[in-house]
């Protein structure tokens, strides 16, 4: 695992999800479906309930899957000169995301499934479009970061900051689907 | 209309080649993602349109390829230059300059002067052309 800027608050994370095989690689353990107590009743609100769960974390692992396959991109992917993506920033991305999704559902919130890409840079990218505000996630080595926007100006309709912090997170979801 | 060697005219259009997986669907136009925009060097690639006879499929690279359109004078843009205080201490100039390669005398770049500090500007500005772009060739069978 290589150093990481700005404290150990990351690493210790990343551990408690993520192990390194001996080849190198990273595999994270996803968490299992847990059994559901279906209610016998098919229009039950409590059925209604257990079938939207079940929704949320099938796209949840979908999203994990579509991050874990990026990793496999080569130089230039792109068609111009990206690197691959980082190894080490597919972990933190993965770890993020389950903790942003585990957020959402303990405080009730609409589930939105971003969409997943590599920077040129080698960052993995999480991106969410709710019209007009597009929030971009950028994870590397080196950051949790964030860039949210609402118009073409950078300098009055976009901001940027460390997504890093559970409270950073509740408030930017806060606002991409306030 | 014989284009400048030296220098990008506002006026002009520059292509820039899209990966489908860029593309999405916004109020039911297609448009590109910000990511679409990026590189490492913080140079974005673009062709000028006028060298290709505003033949947008001269521009993709990769098969299939969807290709957007920026206005020259939508991407020259100025950006206060901050300091950690949010003090304005200067200004990032964003220009487009002609850089013709061998295979290709219509490539150009788009770049900050000076250049980017910290990473989230470039990120700002991937954002902007993300925004102020028109797709002008679909993409095919990718």
């Amino acid at each position: 695992m290589p150093a990481v800027k700005g404290g150990t608050r990351r690493f210790e994370r990343s551990t408690v999800n993520a192990t390194r095989t001996s080849v190198g690689s990273y595999f994270v353990i996803a968490e299992p479906f847990q059994e559901v107590d279906w209610s016998p009743d098919p229009e039950s609100p409590a059925r209604q309930e257990d079938l939207e769960r079940a929704h949320r974390k099938a796209s949840l692992l979908a999203t994990l899957l579509r991050i874990r396959l990026i990793q496999h991109r080569e130089e230039g992917w792109n068609g111009y000169d990206a690197l691959p993506p980082d190894r080490d920033a597919v972990v933190y991305a993965m770890t993020w995301l389950r903790e942003l999704f585990r957020e959402v559902e303990d405080a009730g919130l609409t589930w939105l499934q971003p969409h997943v890409t590599s920077s040129a840079e080698g960052e993995v990218v999480l991106q969410w479009w709710n019209d007009p505000k597009r929030l971009t996630i950028y994870f590397s080595v080196h950051e949790e970061a964030y860039i949210k926007s609402w118009g073409t100006d950078i300098e009055t309709e976009m901001e940027d900051g460390d997504a890093a912090s559970a409270t950073n997170r509740a408030r930017l979801w806060e606002w991409l689907t306030s | 209309m014989v284009p400048d060697p030296d220098h990008v005219a506002d006026d002009e259009e520059l292509y820039r080649s899209i990966k489908q997986e860029f593309l999405t669907t916004e109020d039911g136009v297609l448009r590109a993602r910000s990511e679409a925009f990026g590189d490492r060097e913080q140079q974005v690639s673009v062709d000028r349109a006028l060298l290709l006879d505003k033949d947008p499929r001269r521009a993709r690279r990769t098969e299939g390829a969807a290709v957007a359109c920026l206005l020259a004078s939508a991407v020259r843009i100025k950006i206060p230059q901050r300091d950690v205080k949010g003090r304005e201490v200067g200004t990032y100039v964003i220009d487009v300059i002609p850089e013709p390669r061998p295979d290709n005398p219509a490539h150009a770049v788009i770049y900050a002067n000076p250049d980017f500090v910290s990473p989230n500007h470039f990120r700002k500005l991937r954002e902007h052309l993300a925004r102020t772009h028109q797709i002008v060739l679909l993409p095919e069978g990718e």
